[in-house]
Formats: structure tokens, C-alpha cells, sequence
């Protein structure tokens, strides 16, 4: 009885890793995505140390995104220029904002992949419009970008991250992607104000 | 008078007959260009789409992925030569990223059908290491409890009984 009992364990024992790599692996799919300032760390994201941001004043961000997914995506970073009052995109909905993209950058990321992209960005113009400041031009990455932004005082500016996926269904990117029945989606954003003196 | 209105009408027909410039309209070459990226882009998916399934078919696709990301910054630069107004060298541009969502295309596919002769030839030697395994418990098992069935017997049967004398 008792050599039975031992020739069942040792089967046991020696066959649990055979099993185990047969088996399915089922891991939740996610995406991180983070802004890191311009050390590469979650700090230091303007030239002063202040969100006040002069015209012509450059501002270097990395753009962190890990994929988690299980598979290589085709991934969209799109950003978008807010102020306090527009609509930011809706978390638990998965909507993104309706402002138009100011700029964006599409990559493919493989399973368990960190893509680090750096971001660097100025104010080329603003126009000053009685208390309200507009934002007419940035430029990003050495890019010139238009913008139509308005803030009062030109305070409380906000860049906003949004991730999109390519989604194969749809054959178009997406704001976020499927877990089981939920929808779940990422973003960032970051508040600055315009000073009038450089 | 007639004479007057008869140049009047001759006058009419010729404004409406001759075609007005198309302020607003596109360019013939930006369409063209438009339509040269939609078809780069649309090569570019069908790429990521193989190399999707290669990598579901046990590929590595790390250089396939590469491939991709250097497509896709060509992409760029054709969207950007298009914003600066470089239309011709924009569509040169983006016929040579078609070419090279083509090629990447044609490795997935070939990755894929590597991966899958690969893992096909893979499950048959897990499906003979496990046979052999299983045959070997079994056997192994059969042996040894032939082995200490017989010798648990052997052991009961030399067994005596010691009859010892109590003193009283």
C-alpha cells in the first residue's frame, strides 16, 4: 500500500510541470501608459519646476507605454490640447475627448514590450485676446502644429494622452480595448499655463 | 438692338460655358497622394495582420515587428512630406513604403508557415516523449509492485513462528 501511494505521488509530482506546459496560460491583458518628466522619472516636468510655460520655452516628456496584451499591437498615441472646461475623456465610458488631435504618432509594440517615446514640445505662438489667450502654434518633435485653444489668462492648459488600439474587428483604432464584457481604456494629462514675458 | 441682344446671348453662353476654376476643389496630385497613403496604410494593416498570426502561430516576429516600425516612420515622413507640400517626392515616397509593407508581408507569411511546420513537429515529439513517458511509469510501476508483491510474500512465508517457553 504504502509503494502504491509512493508510485502515485512521483507520478504526480513528475507529470504537474508536463501539465503545466501543455496548459493555457490566462493572464489579464492591460496597457500601462505613463508620463515621465524630462529625467525619465515621474518628476521634473518643466523647465522651472513651475507649470508656467513662457512662449518659446522648450518642455522635454517621455511617454511611457508597456503593452500587456499577449500580443503585438498596433498602437496610436494621440494628443490632444484642453482647457478647463472642455470634456476629457471618459474613463469608465472609454470615450475619448471630442477635441481634435494635435498631434499623433502610431507604433507597433510587441507582448511585454516598453516603448519610451520622447516628447518634446514649445509654445511658438500665442495671441493674447483681451483676458483670454489663445494657443495658435506649438512645435512638437521639431514639428510644426497648429492649435486652436482658448484659456482665460491663458491658465489652465492641459495636454491630454489619449492610447488608441488597433482594433482587427473594426479595422480602425480605438479608445481602449475589451476585457471579457467591460471596456477599459488609458490616458494622461498634464496641466500648464501660458506666461505672458519669455 | 437685335445686334445687342444677340452679342448679350453670345456673352451668356460664353460665361456659362467655360469651366469656372475650382476654388477649394483638390489637387489632382494631393488626391493622388491621398489615395497613395490609403493604400500604404492599408498594406501596412495587412502586414500587422500576418505578423499577428505568425506570432499566434509561435513565430518570432521581434524582427518582423522592426520591420513594421521602420514602415510606419516612412509612413511619417510621407504624411509630413505631404503637410511641407512635397507632393511628387511624397508619392515616390509612399509607393517605396508600399513596397516595404509588401516585403513585410511576404516574411510574416513566410515566419508563419515555419512556425506552424515548428510547432506541428514540436506537438508530435511532446505527444512520443509523453507516450514513452507514460509506458515508462506504467512498466516501472508493473515491475516494482511484481517486485514487492513477491517479496512481501517470500517474507511471509520464511516467516516462523518463535514459541518461547515462560518461566514460571
Amino acid at each position: 500500500m504504502v509503494f502504491v501511494s509512493a508510485c502515485l505521488f512521483l507520478a504526480l509530482v513528475v507529470s504537474a510541470p508536463l501539465l503545466a506546459a501543455y496548459l493555457p496560460k490566462v493572464q489579464e491583458p492591460f496597457f500601462a501608459l505613463a508620463l515621465l518628466g524630462q529625467h525619465g522619472m515621474a518628476e521634473d516636468y518643466f523647465p522651472n519646476g513651475s507649470p508656467d510655460i513662457h512662449v518659446g520655452e522648450n518642455v522635454r516628456w517621455t511617454i511611457y507605454v508597456y503593452n500587456h496584451m499577449g500580443k503585438t499591437e498596433y498602437i496610436s498615441l494621440r494628443i490632444k490640447l484642453l482647457n478647463s472646461t472642455t470634456m476629457p475623456p471618459n474613463s469608465t465610458s472609454c470615450t475619448p475627448s471630442c477635441v481634435p488631435v494635435t498631434y499623433e504618432v502610431q507604433r507597433f509594440v510587441q507582448n511585454n514590450e516598453t516603448w519610451l517615446y520622447p516628447f518634446s514640445w514649445s509654445v511658438k505662438k500665442a495671441t493674447f485676446l483681451g483676458d483670454y489667450q489663445s494657443l495658435d502654434n506649438l512645435v512638437i518633435n521639431g514639428r510644426d502644429v497648429r492649435t486652436n485653444v482658448l484659456a482665460k489668462n491663458g491658465c489652465n492648459f492641459r495636454s491630454v494622452i489619449e492610447l488608441w488600439i488597433f482594433d482587427e474587428q473594426l479595422n480602425d483604432f480605438r479608445f481602449g480595448w475589451s476585457y471579457g464584457q467591460e471596456s477599459r481604456c488609458v490616458w494622461n494629462q498634464v496641466w500648464f499655463n501660458i506666461t505672458k514675458t519669455s | 438692338m437685335c445686334r445687342l441682344k444677340y452679342g448679350l446671348c453670345v456673352f451668356f453662353f460664353l460665361i456659362v460655358s467655360v469651366p469656372l476654376p475650382c476654388y477649394g476643389s483638390p489637387d489632382p496630385g494631393d488626391a493622388s497622394l491621398d489615395e497613395a497613403i490609403s493604400r500604404t496604410r492599408s498594406a501596412l494593416v495587412i502586414a500587422y495582420r500576418c505578423v499577428v498570426e505568425a506570432e499566434n502561430a509561435g513565430g518570432n516576429v521581434t524582427s518582423l515587428v522592426v520591420a513594421l516600425n521602420r514602415v510606419q516612420a516612412k509612413l511619417n515622413d510621407v504624411s509630413h512630406a505631404k503637410f511641407e507640400g512635397e507632393y511628387d517626392a511624397a508619392v515616390a515616397k509612399a509607393q517605396e513604403v508600399y513596397w516595404a509593407a509588401e516585403g513585410v508581408v511576404d516574411d510574416a507569411a513566410l515566419s508563419k508557415v515555419v512556425s506552424e511546420t515548428k510547432a506541428s513537429f514540436d506537438l508530435k515529439n511532446r505527444v512520443v516523449i509523453s507516450a514513452a513517458f507514460i509506458c515508462f511509469v506504467v512498466l516501472f510501476g508493473v515491475i516494482g509492485w511484481t517486485y514487492f508483491k513477491e517479496s512481501y510474500q517470500r517474507g511471509l512465508l520464511e516467516a516462523k513462528v518463535e514459541v518461547s517457553t515462560v518461566e514460571s
